[in-house]
């Protein structure tokens, strides 16, 4: 017996009885640019691990740590290469936590001169923690196969009900989308479930402590002095993330100026804008009679359409409700023209094969704008008795939007649960 | 004509709100002595933009007892939106006496105050929520600011003063900066506009929005000749952009904002 206890005191003192620590959540990507990205994950255990990263998997030579104990851990990486991909493991002390991978790699922004293909997987009202919304992810995987997703778009809403910590482990880590977060780098805007839990007023709460996003313009843009609201660049795009749930929307107030400061710099070829709340919405939410939205239709899309933004992604209503291709239209759904309020081939289906892509020349003052509400990846919650008269194509549907932008061609796809490609439509800028 | 699939027709005012709001309700039909009940379907109310259900449920708790301070501040909240400000400042007052300096509470109480017009009192209850926040937001420091000015309109020192704490705070944030020109330039301080102008203008790669404010400056200022050259600068900037910024909105309005200034010279 006094052997025993010296044996077991003696394993203690080493350490070998005390129980590993092990990431239990991500790792998963944040804040990428040009030449840096936030590595986040979770330990079991305080831990002070260790990220290391190179361009070869089999020499990874450059390293960073963490500079203190804890379970939570974003550790920036920078002085990175535009354009590369860089894999990583992760270690603390001598010990593995995540062992380099094929599939363990973050690749950094292109700059704005490369003219890199851009794809993006847009996710809205995902946070159900379902098998439907396993088999939006899957059929999206599907889909791509082999291409590499290049950032992913969360509008809000990521995990019900209200946005709890545990929930968002079960709706977006554990079983979810782990497979891509490690290698694709993820943004996001409030939703209102979000918003149950946490504050847009000091950014607190799990959705502010999860997600690392630019408020000193670190990703490009204008310095925002908030994560609520916050701009990136990816090559020639420019994206801009508002706070439709908490922030103030009124015309002229903190968010407003920055966005039209943000936008008034930015000289990317293509501008997309996503924020939770729909402009144009008959599906579980009504753009005609709820606050929030029309106060992003009547303060905000003037605004996006001022300075030429050609994509705005929204959810909250669990359906996907896609525009034709819109200038002017900021009042109530019966009030919508098709021949004052579209612009050149706009009233069309802006399908290739259909009408033809939508096309948008430098003379058009920057007009044209499709908005899409995708707020389907995790449930579907049906429409209104009349659909919105500004919406193309309503579809009821469970699914994801996958994006890809060339020079100058914007292709879109709405990929339902199944894997069929329900809708799309093409943006050519001449 | 909208192209459409329709799978299910359900009609859902507010979406999953509302659905979340008859759990709530069933829940309380099974439990109707649980109390917490009332005040999370309160709160739901008030998301719903119902404050007055939301107070009915705030109500019950209440008078049954509910051992809770946060009832008090949320009861509060819906009085506010109401404008029952009296009420609201009696129901915060509960609550503060029960949580003292608490940041939502000292919140909500400021903005009671700023809808009785007093001004000085909640003034000094927005400061102790900046001093106080970890997080505080640039939007605070310019509700502050214009505070300041509803208060006293000449007061620029402390409108100035609380968008400079903010920027040493948050960084050289354009939405304080704006305000700031705004107000140096209004009050005709315009060497500081300039500097203000010239802090903005510095990192972005496009400057012409800002080089009309300039020229616009210099034209307060009597300085045409600056006033021209900065014009023709910022006439130059747009004619280096790529065609399709040339001929957005917002560059076909500063175009014709640098003709009306011509005019002026």
């Amino acid at each position: 017996m006094k052997y025993l206890k010296l044996i077991i005191g003696i394993l203690l003192s080493l350490n070998l009885l005390a129980q590993e620590v092990e990431i239990i959540r991500g790792p998963y990507l944040q804040s990428g640019f040009t030449d840096k990205v936030t590595v986040c994950f979770r330990t079991s255990d305080d831990a002070t691990p260790t990220v290391f990263y190179g361009t070869n998997r089999e020499n990874l030579t450059e390293s960073v740590a963490a500079t203190e104990s804890a379970k939570d851990h974003f550790i920036d990486v920078s002085g990175l290469q535009p354009y590369t991909k860089y894999y990583y493991e992760i270690k603390a002390g001598d010990a593995v936590l995540v062992d380099d991978a094929d599939d363990l790699f973050f690749r950094t922004h292109p700059t704005k001169t490369s003219n890199v293909k851009v794809h993006g997987w847009v996710l809205g009202d995902c946070g159900t923690a379902n098998d439907d919304q396993r088999a939006v992810r899957d059929a999206y995987y599907n889909y791509m196969g082999k291409r590499a997703t290049d950032l992913m778009l969360f509008l809000g809403d990521n995990a019900y009900n209200i946005g709890t910590d545990k929930e968002y482990q079960k709706a977006i880590f554990e079983d979810m989308y782990e497979e891509r977060l490690k290698n694709t780098i993820a943004w996001s805007c409030i939703g209102n479930h979000d918003g149950y839990s946490a504050k847009s007023k000091n950014q607190s709460g799990p959705y502010y402590d999860i997600f690392h996003f630019p408020k000193e313009a670190e990703c490009g843009g204008i310095a925002s002095g908030t994560e609520a609201y916050y701009s990136f660049d990816y090559g020639n795009v420019h994206f801009i993330s508002l706070d439709s749930h908490q922030s103030d929307r009124s015309v002229g107030g903190s968010m407003y100026t920055w966005a039209e400061n943000d936008l008034a710099n930015t000289t990317a070829k293509w501008i997309i804008a996503f924020w939770h709340h729909p402009a144009y919405s008959m599906g579980s939410h009504n753009s005609d009679k709820e606050k929030r939205l029309i106060q992003m239709r009547e303060n905000f899309v003037p605004l996006m359409e001022k300075y030429g933004v050609d994509v705005i992604f929204s959810g909250h209503s669990h359906s996907y409700e896609r525009s034709y291709m819109l200038s002017g239209h900021h009042d109530v759904s019966d009030s919508f023209d098709i021949e004052k309020h579209t612009v050149s081939n706009g009233k069309g289906d802006g399908r290739e094969d259909g009408d033809g892509s939508y096309i948008k020349t430098p003379e058009m003052e920057g007009k044209g704008m499709v908005y899409l509400t995708a707020g389907s990846s995790g449930k579907i919650s049906g429409f209104e008795d009349e659909l919105h008269e500004a919406i193309f194509i309503s579809l009821n549907e469970l699914g994801s939007c996958a994006f890809e932008i060339t020079e100058d061609r914007l292709d879109l796809k709405f990929i339902d649960n199944k894997g069929k490609v329900e809708d799309y439509f093409t943006i050519v800028k001449q | 004509m909208n192209f459409v699939i329709l799978s299910a027709i359900i009609l859902l005012p507010h979406g999953d709100l509302s659905v979340r709001i008859a759990e709530k309700t069933a829940a309380i039909k099974k439990e109707p002595s649980n109390l917490l009940l009332y005040m999370q379907r309160g709160e739901l109310y008030a998301q719903h933009e119902q404050p007055d259900s939301a107070l009915l449920d705030y109500a019950v708790a209440i008078k049954n007892g509910f051992d809770s301070s946060t009832v008090h501040v949320l009861k509060a909240e819906a009085h506010l939106a109401l404008n029952e400000i009296d009420e609201g400042m009696k129901s915060v007052s509960r609550f503060l006496k029960m949580e003292p300096n608490h940041l939502k509470g000292i919140h909500v109480r400021a903005q009671l105050f700023e809808a009785k017009n007093e001004l000085d009192k909640a003034i000094r209850d927005f400061e102790f929520v900046i001093s106080n926040s970890e997080g505080a937001r640039p939007q605070d420091y310019v509700e502050l600011s214009n505070l300041y000015l509803n208060r006293d309109s000449t007061d620029f020192k402390n409108a100035i003063d609380v968008l400079n704490r903010g920027r040493e705070k948050l960084g050289n944030i354009i939405s304080l900066e704006m305000k700031l020109y705004d107000l140096e330039k209004s009050r005709g301080n315009f060497e500081s506009a300039h500097t203000i102008l010239n802090i903005m203008m510095e990192p972005l790669s496009r400057k012409e929005r800002l080089m009309v404010e300039k020229a616009e400056l210099f034209i307060l200022q009597e300085e045409q000749i600056e006033a021209a050259k900065t014009l023709v600068e910022a006439e130059n900037s747009i004619a280096a952009l790529p065609a399709r910024f040339q001929h957005i909105g917002a560059t076909i309005k500063l175009k014709q904002r640098i003709e009306e200034l011509k005019q002026q010279l």
